[in-house]
């Protein structure tokens, strides 16, 4: 369609991949703190720095075909699928939990961090959405008010 | 992102579960009958969480609530109505201390599921402010 013509560029494409991607860990990081007391639960993460790193091919990639989307390729945890949407992977922790023996390994302080800087990261995309909306916005109307 | 709600409160739950069986053992610390009449002490419960919402969904909950097969206490008081011929009365085994400590980390995990919820609540704000 010629709105999405206009509409579309790549580094929108990625905003939208980031916060795709920070919901599905949001669900992941609920479901960790969610089993804290499970016994024999292991918790499950998604690497985010794998995550942009994948991004930033994905845009360079994108740049060099002049091509139109944008796929994440490369990494077991995530890859975008038939639809264009983020699809995750999670992989279990590997960290070894030495003090309990009920089997689990969730560190709360670990995971609390990971929370705030997940959120911290969905605020930045949709601050950034935003801002490239309000900017199609001001070219429609033809003025900045 | 709804889901991650749904997650959450699938803990809720589950902790506010556990501190009601907690709350049951403590109210029924020196119970000594049973409703049905039974001279015999209340055994102390407990839940065993299980991952997953039990519906297929992502999550946690409630597996079963289990009773304590631990020994009974024994006090010595022949004038109990429910003592035995030898003087000893059964007590449930319920150890207060063990049960203030299970109902401190239950509300610890209430609370950390309870900022989770508020944190996604914050990034659904945030995406209803997309359309604003």
């Amino acid at each position: 369609m010629w709105i999405e013509r206009l509409t579309y560029s790549p580094t929108t494409h990625a905003v939208e991949l980031a916060a795709q991607f920070a919901e599905q860990r949001q669900k992941l990081l609920a479901t960790n703190v969610a089993n804290i007391d499970t016994p024999n639960y292991v918790t499950r993460q998604l690497d985010p720095q794998a995550f942009q790193a994948s991004l930033k091919d994905a845009l360079e990639r994108s740049q060099e075909s002049s091509g139109r989307g944008l796929e994440l390729r490369g990494n077991a945890q995530f890859s975008t699928g038939a639809d264009g949407r983020v699809e995750v992977r999670p992989v279990e922790e590997p960290a070894e939990n030495v003090l309990f023996h009920d089997g689990t390994n969730v560190r709360l302080e670990q995971l609390l961090t990971d929370v705030s800087d997940n959120a911290l990261m969905y605020e930045l995309s949709t601050n950034l959405l935003r801002g490239r909306f309000t900017n199609l916005l001001q070219a429609i109307r033809g003025s900045v008010a | 992102m709804i889901q991650a709600l749904d997650i959450s409160s699938s803990a809720l739950v589950a902790q506010r579960t556990r501190l009601d069986v907690i709350a049951g053992n403590m109210a029924n610390s020196e119970v000594t009958q049973q409703e049905d009449g039974r001279i015999e002490p209340y055994r102390r419960r407990f839940v065993t969480f299980m991952t997953g919402d039990g519906e297929g969904g992502p999550g946690v909950h409630v597996g079963a609530v289990e009773q304590d097969q631990a020994p009974f206490k024994l006090r010595y008081d022949p004038e109990h109505p429910h003592a035995d011929e030898s003087g000893y009365v059964q007590l449930p085994n319920v150890d207060l201390t063990m049960e203030y400590i299970d109902a401190l980390a239950a509300s610890r995990a209430y609370e950390a599921n309870a900022a989770m919820l508020d944190v996604t609540r914050g990034m659904m704000q945030q995406a209803i402010q997309l359309f604003a």
